[in-house]
């Protein structure tokens, strides 16, 4: 369980870019795209206390859900175009394997997903006017670096032991089921072109 | 017909040898060059980087981070940005004051992320350049040859893998990996592979003097790839280019197999298409074609932040840097120095023979002795061969024989101690021969009192006159010339002596002078013995 403060602190850290919920119920009023609230309104600065955040989340939003299970999701889904051969080489990409595997099962589902994601693609916003310094978890608009800084920062790092990056401080093989002569194996050659 | 005689000259591909462009077949290269940088740490993490120093240690120097364990993350280490701007400086680089990192995803056995962290939409550094001379260059012709700098970006090296073929299995050693690298690109500028060799030379000496890197390609410090392209079609890649004779060879090689390609009318069909080819030290060989390149899925690195940097950070980059070659080989070849450009090298760029000093320590010294000496002597007076060669060839020499370093003698041996040492030779005061002596001495002495020992006093003066080398001994014309007319008289070669005077035998005076300052033990001064001989003889020529 979270502790109050815990919960509030990973409130915080959401977005106005309208992250999803815990129950991904709510996404951006933008998403039905016609709405009368441009998506550009909706990126801004973090959150910065809990009631902002409540504030957020009791604005009209569209759901996910709801499209999901609609017709239009459905209708939409079953028109794309994807081919076996699409679907084995993202299967690749990802370093899945492309043999022995329902094919018919990942495209349904895939197309399932496209529909939805072409759905959040056909809200327009203006790009040119985003701040993309507020679209990230971290905090971007950090102070800029200066030589003096630079090179403090230089002369500050250290090892820490904490993080393994003392030389000999562990035994990084142990770790793994197979090594050999202190070195980690890999069965099946080097995962290139993998069946 | 003139581009079919002349195509016809190289239809043997393996005739690297005997290479030189021809008409009709206009090549052009580009060049990609990843160099390991020489940080105290990685790239991410603040394990140790020194992935060639470990070979024979696998996973020795490897942080969590390093080795992808579940729940590490990315600490950026600022001091491959300190050397990415430095690098990005002296290739006039447009900084990027807000640069950040990117993900690109491959699987691969040597990535233990499932990612390569880089910097794909927005690197360091972009539009720089590097300016190659016919001087101090060797690419030909009178115009200097200016090489676009597309861009810097910073980025992640692979773990090392073996294949273990009959297992089929490979063993893996991350200790390369998440070392710094810095990958430049180049415009497709190059025209001849004179233009190549020299740009990867001057590159490698760069990144030596700012400390950057090694810039070594046996030891992969540094890794060249090359695009190549004949005629505009389609560019081959070549990869696998250990030294720079495999970058040179490559492109010869390539460059004749496409124009067989082209001249027996298979352009369409084989040449259409870019592709990777690698070099295997006779001939390059297809890795893979570009059509079948995977998608990388560049993404932004979720866990790294923004790489700000603030406006005035280049000026102060810019004061810390070096001087660079180009401006030390003029300053070095002009008046006072006069230097060859052959001896300017040696205090400027380091080869494998350079393993007794540091060039730019060498450099302090011989610009501190040719100040001492010109202050003792006279800026009008001096003769800046003295130290020229007393500091190329006397002491780097003695330093070689002995096996010692310049930084062991310095403390010693100082510019200003040396500097005397070349005043009185200047002087004549003692021969070359004995100065030779006195600075062998002298450094002998050193090496047996070994490196850890407190600084000694050298005084010329005292071990002159302890080894009697004071060279005029013979301070009266008169002596010398007696001394002459004895060795004369000794030889007793009357068809010698006239062979000497009609210039028949020219050497017979090397001989004879030979003779006068063996019978001296070297104080004298040749040059005299030889006007004196001159003179008796009558010598005219």
């Amino acid at each position: 369980m979270f502790t109050p403060m815990q919960q509030q602190m990973s409130l915080i850290r959401l977005t106005r870019i309208g992250r999803f919920s815990g129950s991904l119920r709510y996404f951006t009023r933008g998403l039905s795209g016609n709405s009368s609230m441009p998506l550009k309104q909706w990126i801004g600065s973090k959150f910065n206390t809990l009631d902002e955040v409540k504030q957020f989340m009791q604005q009209d939003s569209a759901s996910i859900e709801e499209y999901l299970n609609s017709d239009s999701a459905r209708t939409t889904s079953s028109n794309l175009d994807i081919s076996d051969e699409t679907i084995r080489r993202l299967l690749k990409l990802s370093g899945l394997p492309t043999e022995s595997v329902d094919i018919l099962h990942i495209k349904k589902r895939l197309k399932y997903q496209m529909s939805f994601l072409n759905k959040l693609q056909e809200i327009s916003y203006d790009t040119d006017k985003i701040d993309e310094n507020n679209s990230r978890i971290l905090p971007r608009n950090s102070k800029p670096l200066s030589y003096e800084e630079l090179i403090s920062k230089i002369e500050r790092a250290t090892k820490s032991e904490d993080l393994g990056e003392v030389s000999n401080s562990w035994n990084p093989t142990e770790l793994s089921a197979l090594s050999r002569n202190k070195m980690y194996v890999l069965r099946g050659g080097l995962m290139k072109d993998r069946e | 017909m003139e581009m079919l005689v002349n195509c016809r000259r190289y239809l043997s591909v393996g005739s690297v040898k005997k290479f030189s462009l021809v008409s009709g077949y206009n090549l052009k290269c580009g060049l990609e060059v990843h160099t390991q940088l020489d940080t105290k740490h990685k790239l991410f993490s603040f394990s140790t980087n020194d992935p060639f120093g470990s070979v024979d240690k696998p996973n020795q120097n490897i942080s969590y981070f390093d080795a992808a364990l579940p729940g590490s993350q990315p600490i950026l280490n600022y001091e491959v940005v300190l050397q990415a701007l430095k690098l990005a400086s002296v290739l006039g680089c447009s900084i990027n004051y807000n640069s950040q990192f990117d993900r690109k995803h491959y699987f691969y056995g040597d990535q233990p992320l499932g990612y390569q962290i880089t910097q794909h939409y927005s690197p360091i550094a972009s539009n720089g350049h590097l300016r190659l001379s016919p001087k101090f260059d060797g690419i030909g012709g009178t115009k200097d040859k200016t090489i676009d700098i597309i861009q810097l970006q910073i980025e992640q090296d692979t773990g090392k893998s073996i294949y273990i073929e009959n297992e089929d299995l490979t063993l893996l050693d991350f200790n390369r990996s998440n070392v710094p690298l810095i990958e430049m690109v180049t415009k497709p500028d190059f025209t001849t592979i004179e233009q190549v060799r020299a740009f990867v030379k001057k590159y490698q000496n760069l990144i030596k003097i700012l400390g950057v890197s090694t810039g070594e390609l046996e030891t992969g410090a540094m890794r060249v790839d090359v695009n190549i392209s004949i005629n505009d079609l389609p560019r081959v890649e070549l990869k696998n280019l250990p030294n720079t004779s495999s970058i040179v060879n490559a492109i010869k090689y390539e460059y004749n197999r496409q124009i067989e390609i082209i001249h027996n009318g298979k352009a369409e069909e084989e040449l259409s298409f870019s592709e990777t080819r690698g070099w295997n030290g006779s001939e390059t060989v297809k890795l893979r074609s570009k059509e079948t390149t995977i998608d990388y899925r560049y993404m932004p690195d979720s866990e790294l932040p923004k790489l700000k940097l603030a406006e005035d950070i280049m000026k102060k980059v810019k004061e810390s840097l070096p001087p660079l070659p180009d401006e030390l080989f003029e300053q070095l070849t002009h008046h006072p120095y006069n230097l060859s450009l052959k001896d300017a090298k040696i205090f400027v760029i380091s080869n494998t023979h350079t393993i007794n000093y540091e060039n730019a320590e060498l450099r302090q010294y011989y610009l501190e002795v040719f100040k001492r000496y010109s202050d003792e002597i006279g800026a009008k007076n001096i003769n800046p061969k003295l130290p020229n060669g007393w500091i190329i060839n006397e002491l780097i020499g003695d330093l070689n024989k002995l096996d010692l370093y310049l930084n062991d003698i310095t403390p010693s041996l100082t510019p200003k101690v040396f500097a005397q040492l070349l005043s009185l030779i200047h002087t004549k005061k003692i021969s070359k021969t004995s100065g030779k002596l006195l600075l062998f001495h002298v450094l002998k002495e050193l090496k047996d009192r070994g490196s850890s020992s407190v600084p000694i006093n050298i005084n010329f003066d005292t071990l002159i006159e302890e080894f009697e080398l004071e060279q005029d001994t013979i301070r009266n014309k008169n002596d010398l010339v007696l001394l002459c007319q004895h060795i004369i008289d000794e030889l007793d070669n009357k068809k010698m002596i006239a062979d000497i005077i009609s210039g028949k035998k020219k050497n017979g005076l090397k001989f004879l002078v030979g003779q006068g300052m063996r019978s001296s033990q070297g104080k004298l001064d040749p040059i005299e013995l030889e006007k004196t001989f001159k003179s008796m003889l009558e010598i005219k020529w």
